[in-house]
């Protein structure tokens, strides 16, 4: 579009823009533009079309360089978001990250130096926004270029078959930018962003990129299946020592800036909950997803969720969330609110009763509900086009490894639950007795007793009061094993009363703040 | 040779830079190396789970860096680690191909035999991969990695390791076993040796953490008697808990409190 084509609304929203962030650093004005502003003026001229290039908008923002990368990024999400993107697109995007991040790492103070004057100011939602989408933009590339290579190597066995154009055309392109979204820059420019935000000097916008860099590092790692490095990703969030920082007017912990950004709370949640699935913390689990989806039930009751950008996301997510859900209170008796329980018993029923007559279901749920797990390593794209290559680059494929170590960890958990059926009739049973209802001798029936034990020792997130992880358990019952016998007792009774009186009573307060910070007008 | 602080300042630093892809090999070796020596010593490389499970991501991203060798190095060291779930999260990086050859193979299905508590079974596992040649293709060359695997395996070090933990397990699940289990269960000979390899694991007592006791009390009448524990014990008192954290409590009344003013 030339200079003289630009309706002066996107000129004015431009020039706002970089004044709000780059200027002024008022959070209520830039709230406004990029929560508003910018969604009207899309909807108006751009509904399915590319904003103005950063070129041809420069000269509203004094070519500055930082804020053009900004705008060029925030405009090529809005495209990718209409229009699907082609192999060149997503090596464009790839750039524009590059670019952006060099920028905003290139401003921020050295570590140990003095702090400076404030010179960028972003709302954690458009930071969040930026990383997010990064990540996502990554997660498609790995995804597009397993495909193209797995349509090259398929056509290459056929001898009467060759590659589409389409596909050698992806092929070409791929080769020569093999460091386009490459994982380990990836993972460096998040840890670089988590790393800056947490210097002593950083600024209120370094803090907040460090905090969700934390949260899309820890979905990245979940997706490259390495589930403990995705916890502890989340440290610097739960750090309770941790300085409140300013957000609008409110002090808040990085706990609480998170959660304040409904996606990237719903991000963290969803894949810390497989994270803690995986790991074998049942507990941690059920808390985390039980926690998000009693807020989004909420949510979606009292249509506060509509009101979101790219809501139309959450009810996948939380219908996967509630299939984890019937996945972990079915391994574990845990406790998860009523009425989230009730949706899971009513979404899968069917599951769960397979589950019980001893037929397999876990998978079925575990394919619904696990994310879209990444292949990292760059194929070789010759090898693609080559007969006799195997089938998946490398014949990596992590989805199926991650499918099949589940799978390996829920083939205990049907014998496991038999037995602590029968253990849960009896306060005491001699081995042999509880062997034969197992349709077990007794040399094979006596490693489960402490196997049971074992698949059900996990570690538990610390609370308030104590921050420390420590190890717990996961059994609904408590027993010993003593002269052949086996006692059993019921497992200690978790606190009722006094939790839903503490719960309520701190809703009740969250609603009298909300109340008294309306602002009534007459 | 690269210390453990040298290792965690290079994982700060340059994590996922295949350059350091060497040292942490390195590293793993030396790893290696401690764990079969006897004696302890200040220069032993201390485990790490971090750095080793940085390596297989290495490899993960760059596969044609990975050395299955030292792969199977890295699994067994998580090995010794168990009633962790790191060898768990190793499978979850690393190829079914590697995975499927030996000497991974064999470690998997130690690792399976942890799992389900099946220790008489995981001895005659474990001991295959004290032979240098086992799993191998007839008339290749086996690797100084593959040596410096079966030193550690027939080192008594690793197996006494091994022990500590399946006696810590059953001393969770039992208050008394029969004698010939769990001889059976540790690959020890006779009660004078379980006796004499038992009276160096303390673990706290029910008393109190603070309060060491060995984790065997005695051996009578064929049984193995357990010091007492949290675990292994009927629970005293009520089972019925209920109070309210002072922390908790505290908190509330501040928020209320400042929202009052």
């Amino acid at each position: 579009m030339a200079d003289n084509l630009f309706p002066d609304s996107v000129k004015d929203f431009v020039f706002d823009l970089h004044d709000a962030s780059r200027r002024s650093l008022v959070p209520s004005e830039l709230h406004a533009l990029y929560t508003g502003s910018f969604r009207d003026v899309t909807a108006k001229y751009f509904p399915t079309s590319a904003w103005p290039t950063s070129e041809a908008i420069a000269s509203e923002c004094s070519n500055d360089e930082l804020f053009l990368a900004l705008y060029n990024e925030l405009t090529l999400r809005h495209l990718q978001s209409v229009k699907r993107p082609s192999v060149r697109d997503r090596i464009e995007g790839w750039h524009a990250y590059r670019k952006l991040f060099d920028l905003v790492l290139s401003e921020a103070p050295e570590d140990g130096a003095e702090k400076g004057r404030d010179q960028l100011f972003l709302i954690p939602e458009w930071c969040f926004d930026i990383l997010h989408e990064f990540l996502y933009q990554f997660q498609g590339f790995c995804q597009f270029r397993t495909t193209t290579y797995c349509s090259a190597a398929k056509t290459a066995d056929d001898p009467e078959k060759t590659p589409t154009s389409h596909v050698l055309d992806s092929i070409q392109v791929l080769k020569e930018n093999r460091d386009a979204w490459a994982v380990e820059t990836v993972l460096f420019y998040l840890r670089r962003l988590i790393r800056v935000g947490l210097q002593k000097n950083a600024s209120v916008t370094y803090r907040y990129l460090s905090y969700f860099a934390s949260v899309t590092l820890s979905r990245l790692e979940c997706l490259l299946g390495d589930y403990k490095a995705s916890i502890s990703a989340l440290d610097v969030i739960y750090d309770v020592d941790a300085e409140a920082l300013a957000v609008g007017e409110e002090m808040k912990s990085p706990e609480d800036l998170v959660n304040g950004v409904f996606p990237a709370r719903l991000s963290l949640a969803y894949h810390a909950g497989v994270s803690y699935l995986m790991l074998r913390r049942y507990k941690d689990a059920a808390g985390m997803l039980g926690g998000i989806c009693l807020f989004m039930q909420r949510g979606f009751k009292t249509g506060q969720l509509r009101k979101i950008p790219g809501s139309d996301q959450f009810n996948k997510l939380f219908d996967r969330m509630i299939a984890l859900l019937a996945i972990v209170t079915h391994i574990c008796s845990t406790q998860i609110d009523d009425s989230i329980a009730s949706v899971v018993r009513e979404k899968h029923a069917n599951n769960l009763s397979k589950i019980e007559s001893g037929e397999e279901g876990y998978e079925e749920l575990f394919v619904f509900a696990c994310p879209k797990f990444v292949n990292p390593a760059v194929p070789n794209y010759e090898e693609a086009l080559t007969a006799g290559s195997p089938l998946m680059p490398y014949g990596q494929d992590t989805y199926k490894l991650q499918v099949h170590h589940f799978m390996n960890e829920m083939a205990a958990h049907q014998t496991l639950r038999k037995m602590k059926s029968y253990m849960c009739l009896y306060t005491s049973i001699g081995v042999e007795k509880l062997a034969s209802f197992n349709d077990m001798k007794v040399e094979e029936f006596e490693p489960w007793l402490a196997c049971f034990k074992h698949k059900m020792q996990q570690l538990e997130r610390g609370t308030e009061a104590n921050a420390q992880d420590k190890m717990g358990t996961a059994m609904g019952i408590h027993y010993y094993v003593a002269e052949n016998t086996v006692h059993v007792d019921e497992a200690e009774k978790t606190r009722r009363f006094e939790t839903f009186f503490m719960k309520q009573i701190a809703n009740n307060d969250d609603i009298l703040r909300q109340i008294e910070r309306l602002k009534i007008e007459v | 040779m690269t210390t453990h602080t040298e290792i965690q300042s290079l994982l700060q630093t340059s994590a996922y830079n295949p350059a350091i892809i060497p040292q942490l090999e390195s590293y793993v070796r030396a790893q290696l190396s401690s764990a079969s020596t006897s004696l302890s010593s200040p220069s032993d490389a201390q485990y790490s789970f971090e750095a080793n499970r940085t390596l297989v991501k290495l490899y993960q991203f760059f596969p044609e860096r990975e050395d299955e060798g030292v792969v199977a190095m890295c699994v067994f060291l998580a090995l010794m680690n168990w009633p962790e779930v790191e060898v768990g999260c190793l499978q979850c990086l690393v190829g079914e191909g590697v995975m499927g050859a030996e000497p991974c193979a064999t470690l998997v299905r130690c690792s399976e035999l942890l799992e389900s508590c099946r220790f008489s079974s995981f001895w005659p596992e474990f001991r295959k991969l004290g032979i240098p040649e086992y799993g191998s293709t007839p008339n290749s060359t086996v690797s100084e990695d593959r040596k410096l695997l079966a030193n550690a395996v027939n080192g008594s070090k690793c197996s006494n390791t091994l022990r500590e933990n399946m006696l810590k397990m059953l001393g969770k699940v039992y208050k008394s076993a029969p004698l010939k289990n769990v001889l059976e269960a540790l690959d020890l000979k006779d009660e004078a040796s379980l006796t004499a390899f038992a009276s160096k694991i303390m673990i706290g007592s029910s008393a109190g953490e603070e309060n060491e006791t060995c984790i065997v009390e005695k051996v009578e009448n064929g049984y193995v008697v357990f010091a007492s524990c949290v675990e292994n014990s009927k629970r005293a008192g009520s089972a019925y808990k209920e109070g309210v954290g002072y922390g908790d409590i505290a908190r509330m009344m501040q928020e209320s409190k400042i929202r009052g003013q």
